[in-house]
């Protein structure tokens, strides 16, 4: 709105004065452009910041260095003093704005257009005039080319002393936040028979706080701007679909643009960071016909070799420790009908397989659908859910009391209630089927990396395919036995053995209970456990109301359920679900900065010798953790206020689960990193929070604030 | 500071709708150079009829136009569009100049309109073809005004995309520009294969129907 209000004031010399003004394009300049700089003086021989500033009035927008599907990107042409030079611009992340069926690249509402001058070494005079011809393109559906000459005189500082910050010191701040930033992620682009990959090595990211992924090129050719980009990671990173543009088929030696992550803070807040992306293309030999050597890695025995790697994890899966009980159970139930009738035996060996492969199928299904949203999900996803860990454990706890013989559930569901040798028709052996797939979930990962790795990022059809071989892996050694007389003529005779096993095998499930309570820890902390605590509690006491062989308790079933329920529902809230972050660990970096590790007995250490504390704890996966570092903190403003205020620096990562920094992060209200604190020497005062999203500005000013003892800082 | 929220709330509805609009329209296709242009049956500002088919034999430019757009007005204003279409016609080159300007939007005419432009401009296109819905323009996917097609004498499309290599709406730039439509003509002449033969279109964006 004020953007208007100033537009008033400035008068723009335009060749729009060409234009046919017969349309509703809105009278007057699209753009009030002026240069500004960040403090309100330079040194000498100093190399200093200045930027284009562009208020775009409502619905026009302005371009960026590739300007996408039409346009023009803005230019500045410059008139310095002798000795002076200029740097291109430093262009900030763009929007993807769409007209029509076209998308452009560009700039709603404001933008500044950095650009760092390098003055000569020597320069007599107490001032600098800067001049720059500013062209730009405004378009809204319209286009109109504007410029004007812009001036900034600014004088010339020549004594020691840090140039003060100007007015727009946080805007310069705030844009350099939206620099894109190297990070090294290597990255290859590949010729796929739908189009473009391009895949992201990036191990460290932490998916879950990822909302969205899109990569803007640097040039126009190679990608078809306004198509979709699918996203799908694996353990190495994000990989994007994309649509070639029309020079991609001409040969293209590599890709490169900026890669613009929508990441998720610990606070509900979202920040779009940029990372300048330069990928390579997939070169398989030498050989001259790129794009058939290129297809040669997407042919079927990608998948071929997914499929069998599924059938192979599907089979191991039936010896991880939450399926072997339920499954162990089966059969023995299969042992207690060796004298059935062997239709029955078919039909339910059929039945369980459907079950599994049903389950299978759901979730490739739902594992597509929210990967057609965006949604950046893996093997186990829904385990990220703390709602779903600890039903999950409430499950295998009312599993485990029937198999410890708590309670009796009529004709039970895994046929082993009363008395093994009852069968439990074709619906019982479906439902086991669901059971045991969802009881496999959490188990899997560490075995079917390749086969899963290879199904998130393919086509849904082939996902569905490598889902289902896993199904079809996991089902196969129970349908083997229920339908084979000579492979189960080897199961022992049932007898009273089996009923000591079958409680024995309580205690696998009790275990996996434990372990969910320990993820339900991780993600939710302790609020969570005592949800847990709560939920099991009331699990163990309704089946125990519900085992009392009392028949005069005639609603003990439906009143063992609402308490189940009831318990559930109170807890819920509890289960504020915390940024769930990968709990492998991983070995700690050296950080490449002069940071000691953060401990809080050094904290105090450092503070009773009077010096304040600066800590930053952080992890790799945290991707605004590292722009921050590398914008703000890895900055030679920063480093000069660390020296000048005697600060310690200290590190904490928390790339790997550590329970010293989580207890920190909880005691600041924090579920995650990043997260600043700045300790001043008095020992009784409080830690100052820095916000988030750091600037250099931001901490040069905290910094700055320990040493008028009584101020506070914005925060 | 405000107005960083407010501009992150922007971008986020601008992705938004970006994906779901391109999730309904991004199965256009751009023709492909070295393959036979699409076919299409245009009628024309004195309402003629045009099949693309009739001018089998002779060398083909399409050219996008709206003659509000200031890069429209860079090519015309400086006369350096007529100038092509005058040289060219000469030689017994086909000009289709094709106008997709939705009804409502900026460029769009009428016959009679589309005349007195050509009268105006003093312009020598062989043909003005009337393009309201948009049906040509999505077919070459004619992303900008100007966009330039050159189809060779045995009906494939030789060049797709920028009238010159000085992507500005600055007329001055028109005289150190080199024209790439006549450098594809030429190439075609001379039976040479067209280099370049893509290239970014630059101008306006054109103002299809929705």
């Amino acid at each position: 709105m004020f953007a208007i209000t100033l537009l008033m004031a400035g008068g723009i010399p335009a060749r729009a004065a060409e234009l046919d003004e017969r349309r509703t394009e809105p009278a007057g300049p699209k753009v009030a452009a002026e240069l500004i700089a960040p403090t309100t003086s330079i040194r000498t021989g100093e190399p200093f910041k200045v930027g284009l500033h562009q208020r775009i009035i409502p619905n026009w927008h302005t371009y960026w260095k590739n300007p996408g599907d039409s346009g023009e990107p803005t230019r500045l042409t410059w008139t310095l003093p002798p000795g002076f030079s200029a740097s291109p611009i430093a262009w900030p992340i763009p929007d993807a704005i769409p007209v029509g069926h076209l998308t452009n690249f560009g700039y709603s509402s404001e933008v500044l257009l950095p650009v760092t001058i390098t003055p000569p070494a020597t320069y007599d005079g107490t001032s600098v005039t800067l001049e720059a011809k500013a062209e730009w393109l405004a378009c809204d559906k319209i286009c109109v080319p504007e410029d004007k000459i812009v001036r900034l005189t600014l004088p010339i500082n020549s004594g020691a002393s840090t140039p003060a910050p100007s007015a727009s010191a946080d805007l310069f701040a705030a844009t350099a936040r939206a620099q894109p930033v190297a990070m090294d992620w290597p990255a290859r682009v590949s010729r796929t028979s739908e189009g473009l990959r391009l895949d992201i090595q990036a191990p460290d990211l932490d998916r879950a706080r990822i909302s969205g992924v899109r990569f803007f090129p640097n040039a126009w050719g190679y990608v078809e701007h306004a198509a979709p980009q699918r996203l799908s990671w694996n353990e190495r990173g994000p990989s994007l679909s994309l649509t070639a543009g029309e020079l991609a088929s001409a040969g293209m030696k590599s890709l490169d643009g900026v890669l613009v992550l929508t990441e998720q803070l610990s606070g509900g807040e979202s920040v779009r960071n940029g990372v300048v992306l330069q990928a390579t293309t997939r070169m398989t030999g030498a050989v001259a016909g790129s794009g058939t050597s290129a297809q040669a890695a997407d042919t079927p025995s990608g998948l071929w070799q997914a499929v069998l790697f599924a059938i192979l994890g599907g089979l191991i899966l039936n010896l991880m420790p939450c399926v072997l009980p339920i499954l162990s159970i089966k059969v023995m139930s299969l042992a207690g009908e060796r004298d059935g009738g062997r239709r029955d035996q078919v039909s339910g060996a059929m039945a369980f397989l459907a079950g599994v492969l049903t389950s299978f199928a759901v979730l490739a299904a739902v594992l597509a659908i929210l990967r057609g949203t965006g949604e950046a999900l893996g093997w186990g996803f829904q385990f990220q859910s703390p709602g779903f860990v600890l039903a999950m454990a409430a499950l295998f706890l009312a599993m485990g009391l029937s198999m410890s013989g708590v309670f009796d559930v009529g004709s039970n569901i895994v046929g082993a209630g009363q008395g093994l040798a009852s069968r439990s028709g074709p619906a019982g052996s479906f439902f086991v089927g669901v059971l045991a797939t969802i009881a496999a979930t959490p188990c899997t990962a560490p075995f079917m990396g390749v086969a899963m790795g290879f199904a998130l990022t393919r086509p849904a059809i082939e996902m569905m395919a490598v889902f289902l071989a896993l199904g079809f892996g996991f089902a196969l050694p129970l349908v083997a036995l229920s339908i084979s007389d000579g492979a189960r003529r080897l199961l022992p005779r049932p007898g009273p053995w089996m009923e000591t096993l079958k409680q024995a095998l309580a205690f696998p499930l009790y275990a996996t209970v434990a372990w969910l309570v320990w993820v339900l820890s991780l993600q939710t902390g302790s609020d969570g456990v005592l949800a847990a605590a709560v939920v099991l509690v009331t699990v163990a006491f309704a089946a125990w109301i519900f085992g009392r062989p009392t028949p005069a308790f005639p609603w003990r079933a439906s009143s063992a359920a609402i308490a189940c329920a009831a318990a559930l529902a109170i807890s819920m809230p509890l289960l504020r679900a915390a940024p769930a972050s990968s709990p492998e660990t991983r070995v700690a970096r050296p950080s490449p900065d002069a940071a000691e590790p953060f401990t809080a007995a050094r904290v105090a250490e450092l503070r009773s010798a009077g010096r304040p504390v600066f800590v930053n704890l952080t992890a790799a996966w945290c991707i605004s953790c590292k722009v921050n570092e590398q914008i703000a903190l890895a900055t030679d403003g920063v480093r000069r206020a660390i020296a000048e205020h005697n600060i310690a620096y200290l590190k904490g990562d928390w790339t790997s689960r550590d329970a010293r920094i989580t207890a920190v992060l909880q005691a600041y209200g924090r579920a995650g990193v990043p997260l600043y604190l700045l300790y001043p020497a008095d020992p009784t005062a409080e830690a100052i929070v820095l916000p988030q999203l750091l600037t250099e500005a931001i901490v040069v000013r905290h910094f700055a604030s320990l040493s008028g003892a009584s101020a506070s800082p914005k925060p | 500071m405000s107005y960083f929220s407010v501009a992150r709330f922007t971008n986020a509805a601008a992705i938004v709708a970006a994906t779901i609009t391109f999730a309904s329209t991004s199965a256009v296709a751009a023709p492909k150079v070295g393959e036979p242009a699409p076919t299409f049956v245009g009628v024309d500002s004195k309402g003629k009829t045009h099949n693309l088919s009739d001018f089998k034999g002779k060398t083909v430019v399409l050219e996008w136009t709206n003659d509000g757009c200031p890069y429209v007005v860079k090519h015309y204003g400086s006369g350096n569009m007529q100038a092509l279409q005058k040289d060219l016609t000469a030689k017994g080159v086909v000009w289709l100049t094709v106008i997709s300007s939705a009804p409502g939007e900026q460029g769009h005419v009428d016959g009679a309109g589309a005349d007195k432009l050509t009268t105006a401009r003093n312009a020598g296109p062989s043909a003005v073809i009337l393009d309201a819905d948009g049906k040509i323009g999505r077919l070459y996917d004619a992303r900008t005004t100007p966009h330039m097609y050159v189809i060779t004498p045995d009906g494939k499309l030789a060049y797709n995309g920028a009238i010159d290599d000085k992507p500005t709406a600055d007329t001055a730039d028109i005289k150190s520009a080199k024209n790439l439509v006549r450098n594809a003509i030429d190439l075609v002449a001379a039976g040479k294969p067209v280099d370049p033969a893509v290239t970014r279109a630059y101008g306006c964006s054109i103002k299809y129907k929705s």
